[in-house]
């Protein structure tokens, strides 16, 4: 971690800190207050709707950060894991009368399950067979959706009821924000702290050269599936955090376009980074989001300009991001971000 | 922007100053927990009652302007059905403008709508769905499938009708206490097909059974024609000899057909947009398929023909809710006016012009619908509950001037229109083959879901 000049790390304490200095910690209270009071004056249209999208995003996101951005395994098919978790937890809450908190952590264990089922192939293929298997894991969880109708409800789906926690009932965005917000704070607490373990740095090296990290000890098999079950972990817990927010999950909430917009928020937002990931997300859904409010005012401004094209600017506008940011930019916005914070550190003087 | 951290070289002693240290940041952390769980608390508390206004003993004057009623509407501009939604919303926009300018709006309530271009998606169209509610929406408009889907368990929460032009049974028939707010404008998926067979088993002069195949994409739109089908062929004495899954838009499905055409069906139940349609009819004729295709309500003879080149479309069959745009009835007349208004070109030179009649015929029920609930309640508030109660669920026997059937709803019937024509196309125009007659229905519609 860069530290400020003159901050020095004279204890393992202070060395293995996340937040580590005192003006950090001055940022990260304000952002809690700012994020937790956000309901109380969010009343621009869908704004709400907005954090909490970005907040069962981020959980999901944070998964294929870790499987694709730390240890290097590509999945395009990230969204069936996803998929996973929204139905575990919709089939545990509806059918088994779990409360709807409990059926997180089942519904990322039943994702990650799944996911070394998924990532087994590890053991002999990398690369873009790697890519395949989860690109035919995306369609088999698809068409298992679809057509397991007893359980899966077919293509009508599941629907839940509104979640309950203790006599409250969280039946609109802003009881359900209270809720999403806290629990995607831990998943990015967790993940971030899992990148800084043994596993984390084993997982680094295997992205980097997995045969010197094998020459290392490493032992690739174990380690490939453990980040396949840890990615599809969070992406299950993104799911059951999708699944009481909409209150439905259907086959047509999770395609392959939702696999592919999980890994341009990974180009976008830096791999390797949680941060970055965070920022990829915003990046993504805050564009989604812009479009979705300047439509409108733009078909009305420009006649000229029909309204199938103003709002076919967002997926143009994806494509010509990703490859902008793959051009100038490889390292994602969360380069971006450090590279302003060397600045500002060492402001006035940059030599 | 230097941090405050001890000196390098400074040990800090355990001591007093650390004690202070540590107080202070429990302290304020216990400070921060506590507004934090304050603004929680704060943010889940139910809002308070408002309460009720006072009611005026002499009454209040007539308003010079009456408010506005305000409609949602999934939009798709963009996404994989683009094509044919985009002219269905030209359709439904373009009525309401007409009845504001021309009428004054309905009982001089003006229309406004708010839009959302939803992709086909679901989770857009529940953020559409929160946000038009937010800005006092009374009714709710949609064309896909997903948007019904998504926005389905909050209907009944929200007291909020939805017309939906996505004709799946599960959305109005099931014990689910939210299909009571879903209105289908025309009849269901299913009954397309019964209501076609039972035309083709009159016309049957085989000993053997019929024999028919299913094609259809693998999603919530192309599944809508299975909703108890199987079930009623099977009791009626056809054989469902294939059954082949396909993309929604298909580039080449001559596989998928190749299968089919070695089953050898009478008849191959399609269900796919008139552009996928184009797909499936060119083919056939590649591979040699000479079973008809059947078509529904989605993929119309104009529109096919719009899409099919030489004689690809030839023989293709559709068991049709909707008037054809060269159909002259006065509701056609009309639609083309209001074309011709608010497009500046007639309905037949229309990308889509039987999408945008489809369009017209959305916005047509849900203006009766408004003016019944506008009659009712007088000079009272014009809320979605009574949008139901008054306006859709007052509806009887609404003469649609040709553009359908009359529509009817009632308690457990939220079908719509319920008359059909069976047409074909000869000569790459259609011809009608059986004029309006009603759907065969594929569940008892006098009975309540729950009660079979």
């Amino acid at each position: 971690m860069s530290l400020p000049s003159g901050t020095y790390n004279d204890k393992y304490e202070k060395d293995m800190a996340i937040v580590r200095t005192s003006f950090q910690w001055t940022m990260l209270i304000l952002f809690l207050v700012l994020l937790f009071t956000l309901p109380l004056f969010a009343n621009i249209r869908g704004l709400l709707h907005l954090t909490i999208t970005i907040a069962y995003w981020v959980v999901g996101a944070l998964g294929i950060g870790i499987l694709t951005g730390y240890c290097g395994q590509i999945s395009i098919g990230h969204a069936a894991f996803v998929a996973i978790g929204a139905y575990t937890a919709a089939i545990l809450s509806q059918d088994l009368g779990f409360p709807f908190w409990a059926t997180l952590p089942f519904a990322g264990v039943t994702a990650g399950l799944a996911g070394i089922l998924v990532g087994l192939p590890v053991f002999r293929v990398k690369g873009f067979y790697l890519i395949l298997t989860t690109l035919a894991a995306q369609y088999i969880v698809s068409h298992l959706l679809v057509h397991l109708t007893s359980l899966t409800g077919g293509y009508m789906g599941l629907t839940v009821s509104f979640p309950k926690l203790g006599g409250i009932v969280l039946d609109s965005p802003r009881s359900y924000y209270y809720f999403v917000i806290p629990i995607t704070c831990l998943m990015v607490f967790l993940a971030r702290n899992i990148t800084r373990t043994k596993v984390g740095r084993a997982f680094i090296a295997i992205r980097d050269n997995d045969l010197a990290a094998e020459v290392m000890g490493i032992n690739l098999f174990h380690y490939k599936l453990l980040a396949f079950f840890i990615g599809c972990f969070f992406a299950g817990v993104g799911g059951a955090l999708y699944t009481f927010y909409a209150i439905t999950v259907s086959p047509d909430c999770f395609t392959l376009a939702d696999s592919i917009w999980y890994l341009g928020i990974l180009v976008i937002g830096g791999m390797g980074s949680i941060t970055g990931i965070i920022f990829g997300v915003i990046f993504i859904k805050g564009f989604e989001y812009l479009i979705y409010l300047g439509a409108p005012a733009l078909a009305t401004a420009w006649p000229i300009l029909s309204i199938q094209q103003v709002t076919s600017l967002l997926p143009i506008c994806f494509g010509l991001v990703i490859i902008l940011f793959l051009v100038f930019q490889p390292r994602g916005l969360n380069h971006w971000w450090e590279t302003l914070k060397s600045t500002i550190r060492i402001w006035p003087f940059p030599y | 922007m230097r941090d405050k951290e001890e000196p390098a070289g400074i040990v800090t002693e355990k001591g007093e100053t650390m004690s202070k240290k540590t107080r202070f940041k429990v302290s304020t952390s216990i400070v921060c927990l506590v507004l934090l769980l304050a603004v929680i608390v704060a943010g889940c508390a139910k809002p308070a009652p408002t309460p009720a206004p006072t009611p005026t003993p002499t009454p209040t004057p007539e308003p010079v302007s009456k408010a506005p009623l305000k409609l949602g509407v999934f939009a798709d501009f963009s996404g994989p059905v683009a094509a044919e939604c985009h002219a269905e919303y030209k359709g439904t926009i373009d009525y309401f403008a007409w009845v504001n300018d021309e009428e004054g709006g309905v009982s001089g309530h003006k229309i406004e709508w708010l839009w959302d271009d939803c992709k086909w998606q679901i989770p857009l169209a529940i953020d559409a769905y929160h946000r038009f509610k937010q800005e006092g929406a009374v009714c709710m408009v949609s064309w896909g499938s997903p948007y019904i889907l998504g926005t389905k368990p909050f209907l009944a929460r929200d007291k909020m009708p939805v017309v939906s032009a996505a004709n799946n049974l599960d959305f109005i028939y099931g014990p689910d206490p939210n299909n009571a707010w879903v209105y289908n404008i025309a009849g269901v998926a299913p009954e397309e097909y019964t209501t076609f067979m039972a035309w083709a088993l009159d016309q049957w002069k085989e000993t053997r059974p019929m024999r028919v195949a299913l094609l259809y994409p693998d999603n919530s739109f192309g599944r809508a024609m299975l909703d108890r089908f199987p079930d009623w062929a099977k009791e009626n004495g056809i054989e469902i000899v294939a059954e082949q899954i396909c993309p929604m838009m298909p580039t080449d499905i001559t596989g998928e057909l190749t299968s089919i055409k070695r089953a050898e069906p009478d008849y191959v139940l399609s269900r796919f947009l008139a552009s996928a349609m184009k797909v499936v009819l060119r083919d056939r004729l590649r591979v040699g398929l000479t079973a008809p295709i059947v078509s529904q309500y989605i993929a119309r003879p104009f529109d096919v023909l719009q899409y099919c080149t030489e004689d690809e479309a030839e023989g293709m069959m559709i068991a049709n809710s909707l008037a054809e745009p060269t159909d002259s009835t006065p509701a056609v007349k009309l639609a083309d006016q209001i074309c011709r208004k608010y497009q500046n070109k007639a309905l037949l030179e229309m990308d889509h012009p039987a999408h945008y009649l489809w369009g017209n015929s959305a916005a047509v029920i849900t203006v009766e619908a408004l003016r019944l609930a506008v009659e009712a309640v007088g000079t009272g508030e014009v809320t979605s509950e009574v949008v139901k109660l008054k306006g859709f669920d007052a509806i009887r026997d609404y003469d649609t001037k040709g553009l359908m059937g009359s529509v009817t709803y009632t308690p457990t019937d939220h079908r719509g229109a319920i008359q059909y024509r069976i047409l074909t196309i000869q000569d790459n125009k259609s011809v009608v083959l059986l004029d309006w007659h009603d759907a065969v229905p594929i569940v008892d519609w006098s009975k309540p879901a729950a009660t079979e």
